[in-house]
């Protein structure tokens, strides 16, 4: 869109009356306007598509004209160009009538006969306002711009949807951007014959500057990791670059806050299944394995830019399996999660495994990645809920119930109401057991409940593990004409599961369920 | 245990329970069942039934079934019989597979 070269602003006049389009045009000139006159809406209509829309910073036109009026035009103008600014004059008693049908959009109404002073006001308001708006259009425009380069550069940039961004190793990504510029990315590269990168990374801010960080760092970050650097030494030098360089940089907005960015790099080695995750900030990630399990590596750092130093403690050492696969989200994802009150590993799991969940507008960019050596096996039992409970819990044993309920019903939709019965009794009764007994006597003991699906078999897996001996799991309860107390738990969970095993001598229970 | 009722004709003591039977409450109904059945009225009252209303029981855990066994222990020593009444299916399969349909009536009733 071009902007006028002149300094006085350029203005169409439109009246159908000869005598009032004289007097107005000469006011307006007198007024330090380079004013061009129209005598009917469709001669302005005329003018408008030969000097384009963007000539002009203010139109004032008359209300009612024969043909095309003021109306006709100003609706026809706003079709064109959102940004060029109205003013209409009325007769007496249309004013009402005109703002109440139009609600928003006319800059202004001047009465017949006009008053200069308050021509010249309305004037310069329309214009004052045409330019705000041309403005704000002209950021949001390099904004976007600037994003599409900034997706260019990123594996996350063609489009939003699920896609594979590797085959060896197999990255998958569900991408759901919220905004033009800044925000998640996401680079994946083979570094050499033996090691793929790859890098996840959020920028805070979603402005122009985010823009320009996200694209500097990833610049960066493929410059040095290119040139055999450590990777801890790239976030170092980013970490040192964003608190020293950048931040004297002053802030159009004026606040103190840092920029930063969250940031988590892997380096996979295929050959030696292994993988190395740096993580400065970004949501923990987790690795699955294949019989359901799973646990968060690379935990707790700061992000890129807040303190001077970077502790190195996070860069974690994993081997993995087959079948093992690692999960990874910005904040996007824990914030969605939090509006469903379920775990992010749910969110994670439903939008990569099904059934389809339709996300509509969320509050944050969406960037999921799932990453694994081969694409899972189908027997591969994904973990979609994980939590650790001390032994305080045991009260809250009602309120844990409906959370494990809550993440099962969002992982598995079509869960029929007797299953999820089930399931929920069996899930009680193991935790209970394992915290009343499992945890007895040994200090802050925790158990760990995880719950995972296979969608393929529709096999539900509850695991609960705790830090006891276990017990005598070989005792095997009859149930028949003799009251059996003290044993119905297990006899429960024997008879609700398709599959019941323990392991560590029962300290270890898996419990199955065909749903 | 939310409420009692005793029926002297047809000799039925009717303990209605409020809600669901579970680890976190069951021990407070088990002090209001057996303070129920120990005292002095109940002990002398004619009552060969004991009927459990259990229509508002939607989970029964594995302490709610022991204290329903309990209940039927204790009944079963004066000489009478259990019924129960329930409305979810659920809670009738857990009857079914702890075998509990052997040692009292079971009535499944507006089941959903």
């Amino acid at each position: 869109m071009s902007s006028p070269k002149t300094s006085m602003p350029r203005i169409l006049v439109v009246d159908d009356d000869e005598m009032t389009l004289k007097l107005m045009g000469t006011l307006c000139k007198r007024g330090g306007y380079d004013t061009t006159v129209a005598e009917s809406g469709f001669a302005a209509q005329a003018i408008l598509q030969e000097k384009g829309t963007a000539y002009f910073e203010a139109l004032i036109t008359d209300y009612r004209m024969p043909g095309f009026s003021g109306m006709d035009l100003y609706l026809w103008v706003k079709e064109q160009d959102t940004t060029l600014g109205t003013a209409m004059v009325t007769a007496e008693g249309e004013k009402k009538l005109v703002a109440n049908s139009m609600r928003v959009g006319i800059l202004d109404f001047l009465d017949k006969p006009v008053n200069v002073q308050e021509l010249y006001t309305a004037l310069a308001a329309t214009v004052n306002e045409t330019r705000a708006r041309r403005k704000v259009m002209q950021m949001q425009t390099s904004v976007f711009h600037v994003g599409e380069l900034q997706n260019q550069m990123s594996s996350s940039g063609a489009g939003r949807g699920t896609k594979t961004l590797s085959s060896s190793p197999m990255i998958l990504m569900h991408y759901q951007p919220m905004h033009e510029a800044g925000g998640d990315f996401v680079n994946s590269f083979p570094l050499d014959d033996e090691t793929h990168f790859l890098l996840v990374a959020d920028v805070s801010g979603h402005d122009l500057k985010a823009a320009f960080i996200s694209a500097y760092f990833q610049g960066i970050v493929r410059g040095m990791i290119e040139a055999k650097k450590p990777v801890l030494d790239v976030f170092e030098f980013f970490n040192k670059y964003l608190i020293y360089d950048w931040a004297k940089i002053p802030s159009e907005s004026g606040d103190n806050i840092p920029d930063s960015l969250c940031a988590c790099a892997l380096e996979i080695q295929p050959g030696s299944k292994s993988v190395t995750v740096l993580n400065s900030g970004f949501p923990t990630p987790y690795h699955l394995t294949a019989d359901g399990l799973s646990r968060p590596v690379g935990t707790g750092s700061s992000p890129i830019g807040w303190f001077d130093e970077l502790c190195p403690s996070y860069s974690e050492f994993v081997e993995i399996s087959n079948g093992d696969q690692f999960y990874f989200w910005s904040d996007g994802v824990e914030d969605y999660a939090d509006q469903k009150a379920v775990s992010p590993l749910a969110v994670a799991h439903r939008i990569l495994n099904g059934p389809e969940l339709e996300l509509g507008k969320t509050t944050d960019d969406i960037l999921l990645l799932r990453l694994s050596l081969s694409e899972p096996p189908p027997d591969t039992n994904t973990c979609f809920f994980r939590e650790r409970l001390g032994t305080r819990s045991l009260a809250d044993i009602n309120i844990l119930q409906e959370r494990w309920q809550r993440n099962l019903s969002f992982v598995v939709p079509d869960c029929p109401d007797e299953k999820l019965y089930d399931f929920t009794l069996v899930s009680r009764e193991l935790v209970l057991n394992a915290l009343k007994h499992g945890c007895k006597g040994i200090p802050d003991a925790s158990v760990f409940v995880t719950l995972s699906w296979n969608a393929p078999t529709r096999t539900l897996r509850l695991i609960v593990e705790d830090p006891g001996p276990g017990f005598d799991v070989k005792h095997t309860p009859n149930s028949g004409d003799s009251i059996v107390e003290e044993h119905c738990g297990l006899l429960l969970i024997r008879k609700l599961t398709t599959r019941f095993v323990t392991e560590r001598n029962g300290a270890t229970a898996i419990a199955d369920f065909q749903v | 245990m939310k409420s009692y009722d005793l029926d002297t004709i047809s000799k039925t003591l009717t303990l209605v329970f409020g809600g669901d039977i579970l680890s976190t409450n069951s021990e407070e109904i088990r002090s209001k069942v057996f303070q129920l059945l120990e005292s002095d009225q109940m002990r002398n009252a004619s009552w060969s039934i004991l009927k459990l209303d259990l229509l508002a029981a939607k989970m029964i855990d594995s302490t709610g079934l022991n204290l329903i066994i309990a209940i039927i222990k204790a009944a079963k020593s004066r000489g009478g019989s259990v019924k129960s009444v329930i409305s979810s299916t659920n809670i009738h399969r857990t009857f079914l597979f702890t075998r509990l349909d052997a040692q009292m009536e079971i009535s499944v009733v507006n089941a959903g």
